[in-house]
């Protein structure tokens, strides 16, 4: 099923590029990631009641595999419906950045990356993965490109070099693991380090292996400070780009991070060797971007690029729990991945129409724009609520799990640091709250209000993806049991 | 499984949010709406809180073993009928008050929301719900800082979310400290925390954790910057929120933090308590002093709130049932005594738009009910007895020297003393000056236009003063009453 996903969004990007008409682009594109997020789900089901589902072709050295989990398919799922939800959202927006006669190649690309996104997850064979990284670097590079201004052509290639930069690090780590483990198959790396006496000969090699991983990785998934390629692409990209970039896109080498690193190496090696004083590494810098990334956002005065700056502080949060190296910090990097995915996802949304309405990017200019576009503004709200967050919005549960995690892996020191960056949260999205919907400006607003609020129509998927935090927020349960088994499942390998 | 208990948290909320859709215009209509619900959710409260002690309520999983869930208690009861109580007191001094700020339809609806937030934090159940209320009283309460919406306000609520927001963080770091390490959030009286974490070094972190993180609200040192900044807002949110809900809401949290979960037995006499007592004896003399300095009535008044406000924490943090009798009794006492203030201020400032200490010389003889109740209030906090200060400070002494700790008793004695000392000076030199203003001094031309509010105002004060001196009355009953 995971290979019927990857060639549908393939085969229908294609469709939509030859149709070479705007419209009929469009509704292509809907259609596809719709039956997309159906495909994830019902792909979900199967895996939930009948375990992971492994397909393999080709054999010896070129031999592919893709090997579907519980956590494979988690991202399926935040693959499709987000990417549905965005791809909907962008009917209406789309035109406001992107030529009418270029609207079929941007359908083919948002199409071609969400499919190669899927592939990164699914392949777990390293040519197969390496591929996919290649493949949707490209697309993603050009869903910024495709606006077609000088400022988005220099974000887009400078996007692409570092880019590239990331995967060849990744292909270097990869072919010093095949060196030493003569596997080209995670599961296979896996199998060969996690046995008796592996570490012992071959410690060094698997350590500078994965070191290069996590360098390639931290420019893939924007990891401070190599995160300088990230304001520049998702300020300047087309909203429902910036959107898809940071909710999806970032997340998918995150994910094969983290099976490189727990299903490669594993919690045992990663506790009794070299691994874990890499890992500390990554705990530390994952800190220092989620403090720097705050303080950089708290600086902006472009609406984009301060929620952009705030992406890199989510990352670092993600990289933090990755680097706890438990199965708790684990599963709140992983809990963290949907968290971002939908909040962000919203808040560019969001950004976009504002922008769209209002031809002001400007932070401070916006006094009073809550009473100017109330739905709109109610929904940063909810999106800056469930980042700082409060209860009931699932950005608190991030946090509770990243605050639990850290308690249970003894390293009290983090809560310090985690602390800090809600409160720094809180110090650039609230102002831009209380401007929206308090003080002079909003006291004094003549306009009739409610003016330039888009109709609710076109704001729906933006109203879901809020739906969204809040449904999560209220009741975190079922994700949190379905990753718990996923990471399980994730973990154990050879079967 | 009692849903009854729902009802007073959701109903004002769902009350304010239909008056912000739709909009009274008329004003006896708005107040008439208003009032019923706050009159109709108090009655709620007050039969819950006396007839249904034990019931609960668990409504949804919000993380892994902690639901959120609500359960009356005597401690939660006790808290929830005063501020029901309160409520009502002010919101009729609100209908008058407020006709000279504008706004009230927003007003009133974020403050009867406000009320049903109030209700979730005394009937919380475990610590998530607490916490999930009180970050959620933070948010309600924003748009009553920023009433008037200009510079000041706007300044004033900021400075509030942001103290208030990294407080609750801090506070939900202690929070999960004690999840992971007890297993439970829940409460009960006495602690939950099983023999083996006793002591433990975590739980004393939890503590210091939540100590301060929910002690920002309560305005300790040095997180206390925002209670007097946050005077600028309308008098009615200065008494309600900044003297009794919102800053209350915070000792409440840090005494079900102390008895109700982490539990006295796992705290005495580790560095975790000394840190807390240093902490709160320093903000009882700071606050009392600061208030001395202060020129503007209203920020004199805060900045005596933040000084009492310590001496409740001060009470829990000797963590011994005396000192939390002596605390929940200054939280009641000190809760009617300083609305009862910041109501007599407001109402002075209303009638004669007169805000420093100064102006108030001679005013006694055209404004005698407000001084008069004003002068009772002052006796009250200072602690002459029979009125409530005098109880309250009574058993913080007593509790510090059962204490067992030379040292405590020594020092807490010598700054409650000291701290008295100040509230005297600086409320009797107010009261003093209003009614004997020395000689030569023109009474006429200080009482110009000089007369006590209408009934709306003036009938909350003379009930608030009867009531302050039924609390001295009767305060061998309330003492039960309280008892862990």
């Amino acid at each position: 099923m995971g290979i019927a996903i990857i060639v549908l969004l393939i085969l229908g990007g294609v469709a939509a590029w030859v149709c070479k008409n705007d419209k009929t682009a469009r509704l292509i594109a809907l259609a596809v990631t719709a039956v997309d997020a159906v495909l994830a789900v019902v792909m979900t089901m199967n895996v939930a009641s009948g375990g992971e589902q492994v397909m393999t072709f080709g054999s010896g050295f070129i031999e592919q595999s893709i090997r579907i989990g519980k956590i494979e398919c988690f991202m399926a799922c935040i693959f499709g419906i987000i990417g549905f939800l965005i791809v909907w959202a962008s009917m209406s927006m789309i035109s406001h950045d992107v030529e009418e006669k270029l609207i079929p190649f941007y359908y083919f690309l948002v199409l071609a990356l969400l499919g190669t996104l899927n592939a990164v997850v699914f392949f777990e064979s390293m040519i197969g993965i390496f591929v996919s990284i290649e493949l949707s670097s490209f697309a993603a590079a050009g869903i910024v490109i495709v606006k077609n201004q000088t400022e988005n052509v220099h974000a887009g290639l400078k996007y692409l070099s570092l880019s590239i930069l990331g995967s060849s690090l990744v292909l270097m780590g990869m072919v010093l693991l095949y060196v030493a483990t003569g596997s080209l198959m995670i599961t296979g790396i896996g199998a060969a380090v996690q046995g008796g006496g592996f570490m012992g000969s071959n410690s060094a090699y698997v350590v500078w292996a994965m070191a290069l991983i996590t360098g390639g990785v931290a420019f893939k998934a924007a990891l401070f400070p190599c995160h300088i390629w990230l304001p520049d692409a998702h300020g300047t990209a087309p909203s429902p780009s910036s959107a898809t970039l940071s909710a999806l896109v970032l997340k998918a080498y995150i994910v094969f991070y983290m099976k490189m690193m727990f299903r490669g190496v594993g919690f045992e090696i990663i506790a009794s060797s070299g691994i874990r004083t890499l890992l500390n590494v990554v705990m530390v810098v994952g800190v220092v971007a989620m403090i720097c990334g705050s303080l950089l956002a708290i600086m902006q005065t472009d609406i984009k690029r301060m929620i952009a700056y705030s992406s890199v502080a989510q990352m670092g949060y993600i990289f933090m729990g990755i680097g706890i190296g438990t199965e708790f910090g684990l599963f709140a990097a992983l809990f963290h991945i949907l968290a971002h995915a939908v909040t962000k996802s919203g808040l560019f949304l969001v950004a976009g129409s504002v922008i769209e309405q209002t031809h002001n990017r400007d932070l401070t200019k916006m006094g009073g724009l809550g009473k100017l576009m109330p739905i709109t503004m109610a929904l940063f709200t909810i999106g800056g609520l469930s980042m700082i967050g409060i209860p009931l919005f699932v950005g608190f549960n991030s946090k509770w799990n990243f605050a639990t995690g850290i308690v249970d892996s003894a390293n009290y020191w983090l809560l310090i640091p985690l602390s800090i960056s809600a409160l720094l949260n809180a110090l650039y999205y609230l102002p831009v709250v209380i401007r929206a919907f308090f003080g002079q400006e909003a006291k004094e607003m003549k306009e009739p209000f409610a003016s330039k609020e888009r109709p609710v129509k076109d704001l729906l998927p933006i109203i879901l993806l809020a739906v969204g935090v809040i449904i999560f927020g209220v009741s975190a349960g079922p994700v949190s049991d379905f990753l718990h088994s996923g990471i399980e499942l994730l973990t154990s390998i050879g079967h | 499984m009692n849903v009854l208990l729902i009802v007073p948290v959701i109903l004002p909320i769902i009350a304010g949010l239909y008056m912000l859709k739709r909009n009274f215009t008329d004003r006896k209509a708005r107040e008439r709406y208003v009032a019923v619900n706050v009159i109709g959710n108090a009655v709620i409260v007050l039969l819950l809180s006396f007839f249904m002690d034990g019931s609960e309520l668990t409504l949804f999983k919000l993380v892994p073993e902690n639901p959120v869930m609500f359960k009356v208690d005597a401690m939660g009861g006790m808290f929830a009928s005063l501020v029901a109580l309160l409520w009502i007191l002010c919101i009729f001094y609100a209908f008058e008050y407020m006709t000279h700020e504008g706004g009230e339809n927003r007003f009133f609806a974020f403050y009867t929301m406000a009320f049903g937030i109030m209700m979730g934090i005394s009937f919380a159940g475990n610590l998530i719900t607490l916490y999930l209320f009180y970050e959620f009283l933070t948010l309600i309460t924003v748009p009553l800082v920023i009433h008037s919406e200009n510079k000041a306000s706007t300044t004033a609520a900021r400075v509030y979310l942001i103290f208030s927001i990294s407080g609750a963080t801090v506070a939900m770091m202690g929070i999960a400290i004690i999840a992971v390490t007890g297993g439970t959030t829940a409460f009960a009286a006495g602690g939950v925390m099983s023999g083996a974490v006793q002591g433990a070094t975590a739980l004393q972190i939890a503590y210091v954790c939540c100590f301060f993180g929910f002690g920002v609200k309560s305005a300790i040192m040095p997180f206390h910057a925002w209670l007097p900044t946050a005077s600028v807002a309308p008098t009615p949110v200065s008494a309600l929120l900044h003297a009794v809900a919102v800053v209350k809401a915070g000792v409440f949290a840090v005494a079900r933090v102390t008895y109700f979960s982490i539990g006295v037995d796992a705290l005495r006499g580790t560095t975790a308590q000394m840190i807390v007592l240093a902490a709160s004896l320093i903000t009882i003399l700071y606050g009392s002093a600061m208030a001395l300095m202060q020129q503007h009535l209203k920020r004199r008044l805060a900045y005596s709130t933040v000084s009492q406000l310590s001496y409740i924490l001060f009470g829990l943090a000797i963590l011994s049932p005396e000192g939390y009798v002596g605390g929940m009794m200054h939280l009641v006492g000190h809760a009617i005594v300083k609305i009862t203030l910041f109501l007599c201020a407001g109402a002075i400032l209303y009638k004669t738009h007169r805000e420093y200490v100064w102006e108030l010389k001679g005013i006694g003889k055209n404004m005698k009910v407000t001084m008069i109740v004003f002068t009772v209030a002052s006796l009250a906090l200072v602690g002459i007895p029979p009125l409530p200060g005098f109880f309250s400070k009574w058993f913080l002494t007593v509790a510090a020297f059962d204490s067992g700790s030379t040292v405590l008793a020594i020092v807490g004695t010598v700054v409650l003393a000291v701290s008295a000392l100040l509230t005297a000076i600086y409320l009797f030199s107010i009261c003093v000056n209003a009614f004997i203003p020395g000689e030569g001094f023109d009474m006429k031309a200080a009482n110009e236009g000089v007369s006590d509010p209408n009934r709306y105002m003036t009938v909350p004060l003379v009930v608030l003063a009867v009531a302050i001196v039924v609390f001295g009355v009767l305060v061998g009953p309330i003492t039960r009453l309280m008892a862990l």
